[in-house]
């Protein structure tokens, strides 16, 4: 007799209104117990829903699931919960004013030992951050009890997600892009972790688009298009080429070559001197000493990884934060890098361009319509002496759904479309607007899938071509290798290396210089 | 999230409705003598000639124009809870200069003027709340609730001291005198045509947050603070503005009461106003349109209220407990039934 499936999802469709768009079309999922199922698929293809239904999230509007043989109808995360069902959301839903271990015992807060502050329900704290360390050793993670999540970068927000899963014993473990915030050192780490829960008999469920990832760690992948479900396959059995093909539904992918210079350098756009900020992070480092210079048609990739200032140079540079000390030079007009305001009229009148990393705190509104997201940075163009121009704006916006491919109408609430809709609606306002003298382009690809991913290379290799400069914020190694002529790598704060990528470079030695290991 | 709102405010706001009249019809029949009578006097009577109809009509006025103005500040966050000291202040601001003004004043500049003065002083107290928060960091609900106390003090004491009319036994200023009074619509009743200007400024809000730049930043504002400033949309004087406009527009309600129904600033008269706009405010859902429907319900509960303490001697405190059922119902977070769970 074959062995029960953990979960058996039959003909789930799921129909969002008002807008009436199917993100499940009767799909199909049956994961084994104790295994290491993905679910991939381009953007908007369905996955996160597909999930959400399965954590309680959302209710179908037809379909039958089966959790260990046992069909459910599962009507609250709550619910799944008791069934054994936790997940880690892409965009972290936790309470950012409270400490990672009470987000973590959110609901099982283990009470005081004194017998009368347990009557009166209060939480011991001390016990509850002396529980958080215990459980974080036990998985291998790094994570500060008492620290507010507010204060944590990216990736430790992630820990406290799985830890808070953990703590609540789930068995069926679903990860949603679990990696787009990570590096590939922690990447490493937090997949060295899922085999080991894979070998402690937990089911995990990772939604991701990128390829290579799947024929790494999973055991089976889960193909999904149009919300509907392709397939499912052993990985030992298909290859890279085979899955990739059958994501986008083509028959042949060729994957974009390595980087080649095309485009000669011009003059001296932006040029950045003995750059100082304080941290912005619970335990990051802030900048010192951080000068760079960046020429027309010139593409220069920094790097670092979490931590290590990526964050802190990106508030300075989308004018969030006011540098402790440090001199501008843009286009020959130097001043003092304290004076925020006049950095800040660059943005402003639409010279410099940047596109945040963190696109649902900053990128949009999420409860407004994609219209009206699209219009915001650009007024001055969508409002004529004050009124708004709408037939502009639709005919603007739905230019962009096209030219970007983004499953989306004009009209529809943004919270609707799927993280890698959102990005690529981010960078179609950014490519929009009338050619910047400099693009900031901060994880310009998180979240995205391979043909998006593509897409944006070719538009930043465009946008290069003409002649603009192009700054690349990434902790992604292979993109910095592929789109930057030059690359520098931050180490807690400062520039440990600035290299020419000619051909010599690889993942290993930026690797080497990422964890402080070599400097130049 | 706007799907939520499409689908869940208007359920919300009938249940709340519908519960709050139903609740009242049971408080007359556990109160009153003749459940009846009770019953035609609080439903019926206020519509039932044109005096009746034409009071209750004037006390949506302030109700219309003051709850338009906590929606705007809603929009962007901001929470006014200054409207007592606000409209009070405009109300003694717009009373003091139409006193002053001589007899022969043109009464139409006149009512410009006091209306303007009665708006600059609300929007100067709600704009003092905004400035503490854009530049200080202090919480605009806490802020603007203490000023507004220290505001109504200092209100009553020019009222009871200064201005106080020496010919009258009540604490009250002198009376404004008739000609310079907004002129009645359905005499014998208070309304006035000041009906007419909360109409049009209902449309006029409307129209700019549905057309203009202003509004869009507005929205901005309010929807996420941070897109807000990576759009470089000046965040601050937005949260200045929304306070000064809504105080403003508490004041502006405040003066219009001075020139028409009152026609002088008693003490205390306009107690409860201010809270009574947030009730408005939050029925309406945030739509400007919604304004006028909230406003003539808030106000049928107290009309209704005063005909059955006339007429069958119930006292009108019951009534607003019942307002605060109605508050309880939409502001309540979770209904059952009703609940639908967030993406």
């Amino acid at each position: 007799m074959l062995p029960m499936p953990a979960v058996r999802m039959r003909g789930i469709s799921k129909r969002y209104l008002p807008s009436g768009i199917h993100a499940n079309d009767g799909a199909e999922l049956v994961v084994e117990r104790g295994s290491i199922h993905a679910v991939v698929g381009e953007n908007g293809a369905g996955k996160t829903t597909l999930m959400k239904i399965l954590a309680g999230l959302e209710l179908p509007d037809s379909g039958d699931i089966e959790i260990d043989g046992k069909p459910v109808r599962i009507s609250s995360p709550a619910h799944a919960r008791r069934l054994g069902i936790g997940m880690v959301h892409q965009h972290f839903l936790m309470f950012d004013e409270l400490s990672a271990a009470e987000n973590i015992f959110f609901g099982l807060e283990p009470k005081s030992r004194s017998h009368i502050l347990r009557m009166l329900g209060i939480i011991d704290s001390a016990s509850l951050n002396e529980q958080t360390k215990v459980l974080a050793q036990a998985y291998g993670f790094a994570v500060e009890p008492s620290a507010p999540v507010r204060s944590l970068s990216i990736s430790s927000r992630q820990q406290v997600e799985i830890l808070r899963q953990l703590a609540a014993k789930v068995r069926i473990l679903i990860l949603d892009e679990p990696t787009s915030v990570l590096t590939k050192q922690e990447t490493e780490t937090l997949f060295g972790k899922l085999a080991e829960l894979r070998r402690m008999g937990r089911t995990i469920l990772l939604v991701t688009h990128k390829i290579d990832e799947v024929m790494q760690i999973a055991d089976r992948v889960t193909v999904m298009r149009g919300g509907k479900t392709i397939g499912t396959y052993n990985t030992a059995s298909i290859s890279a080429n085979e899955l990739a093909c059958l994501i986008m539904g083509s028959s042949s992918y060729e994957e974009g070559g390595p980087h080649t210079k095309t485009s000669t350098t011009g003059a001296l756009v932006l040029s950045v001197q003995d750059l100082c900020s304080r941290h912005r992070h619970h335990g990051g480092t802030g900048l010192s000493g951080l000068a760079f210079d960046i020429h027309e048609g010139e593409v220069l990739g920094i790097c670092a990884l979490s931590s290590n200032g990526l964050d802190e140079l990106e508030d300075v540079l989308a004018g969030f934060l006011t540098p402790s000390a440090g001199t501008f030079v843009f286009r020959g007009h130097r001043f003092d890098a304290r004076r925020s305001h006049e950095y800040r009229r660059l943005l402003k009148e639409g010279k410099i361009a940047y596109l945040p990393s963190d696109r649902v705190r900053r990128a949009v509104a999420l409860s407004l319509p994609v219209v009206d997201n699209f219009i915001a940075l650009d007024r001055r163009m969508y409002f004529s002496r004050g009124w708004i121009r709408s037939a502009l704006a639709q005919r603007a916006t739905q230019e962009a759904i096209r030219a970007f491919d983004i499953s989306a109408r004009a009209e529809q609430p943004t919270v609707e479309l799927s993280g890698g809709n959102i990005q690529k609606l981010a960078l179609a306002r950014l490519f929009s607007k009338e050619r910047a003298e400099l693009f900031i382009l901060c994880e310009p690809t998180w979240g995205l899938d391979i043909r998006s991913t593509e897409q944006v290379y070719n538009r930043v290799q465009n946008i290069s071509d003409v002649g603009s400069a192009v700054l690349l914020l990434s902790s992604d190694v292979d993109e910095i290798l592929r789109l930057s002529d030059r690359i520098m790598v931050l180490y807690r704060g400062k520039p440990v290396a600035d290299l020419t990528n000619s051909g010599y470079l690889n993942r290993t030695l930026i690797g080497e210089y990422l964890l402080g290991i070599r400097s130049t | 999230m706007e799907a939520e709102r499409e689908l869940r405010g208007p359920a919300r706001v009938v249940l709340a409705v519908g519960v709050s009249i139903a609740l009242a019809a049971g408080v007359l029949a556990l109160f009153s003598q003749d459940f009846g009578s009770a019953l035609a006097q609080f439903f019926l009577e206020p519509f039932s000639n044109r005096y009746f109809l034409g009071n209750y009509l004037a006390d949506t006025v302030p109700l219309m124009i003051a709850g338009l103005g906590v929606l705007i500040a809603f929009r962007s966050k901001n929470f006014n809870l200054g409207g007592e000291g606000q409209l009070y202040a405009g109300a003694l601001a717009a009373g003091v200069l139409a006193l002053r003004l001589p007899a022969g004043t043109d009464p139409f500049a006149l009512w410009c003027w006091t209306a303007l003065v009665g708006t600059l002083t609300g929007a100067a107290i709600g704009a003092l709340s905004g400035l503490l928060k854009a530049f200080r960091g202090v919480s605009e609900m806490i802020s603007s609730f203490l000023i507004s106390a220290t505001v109504i003090n200092i209100s009553d004491f020019l009222i009871t001291g200064p201005f106080q009319d020496p010919a009258s036994n009540f604490q009250t200023t002198r009376q404004i005198a008739p000609q310079f009074l907004l002129p009645r619509i359905l005499a014998p009743s208070k309304l006035d045509i000041s009906i007419g200007l909360a109409l049009a400024l209902i449309l006029v809000f409307m129209v700019v947050a549905k057309r203009t730049r202003i509004g869009f930043e507005l929205k901005i504002c309010g929807e996420n603070e941070e897109f807000a400033r990576y759009c470089g949309i000046p965040v601050a004087t937005y949260q200045i503005a929304a306070m000064a406009v809504s105080g403003g527009l508490y004041g502006l309600a405040g003066a219009l009461l001075v020139i028409g129904p009152q026609g002088r600033v008693i003490r205390g008269f306009s107690s409860g106003l201010g809270w009574s706009a947030i009730s408005v405010a939050l029925l309406a859902q945030g739509s400007e349109a919604g304004v006028v429907p909230a406003a003539l319900f808030i106000a049928f509960l107290g009309t209704g209220s005063d005909h059955v303490m006339i007429g069958s001697g119930i006292p009108s405190e019951i009534i607003s407990i019942l307002q605060a059922v109605a508050m309880f119902f939409i502001t309540a977070r979770s209904l059952p039934r009703l609940r639908r769970r967030r993406p």
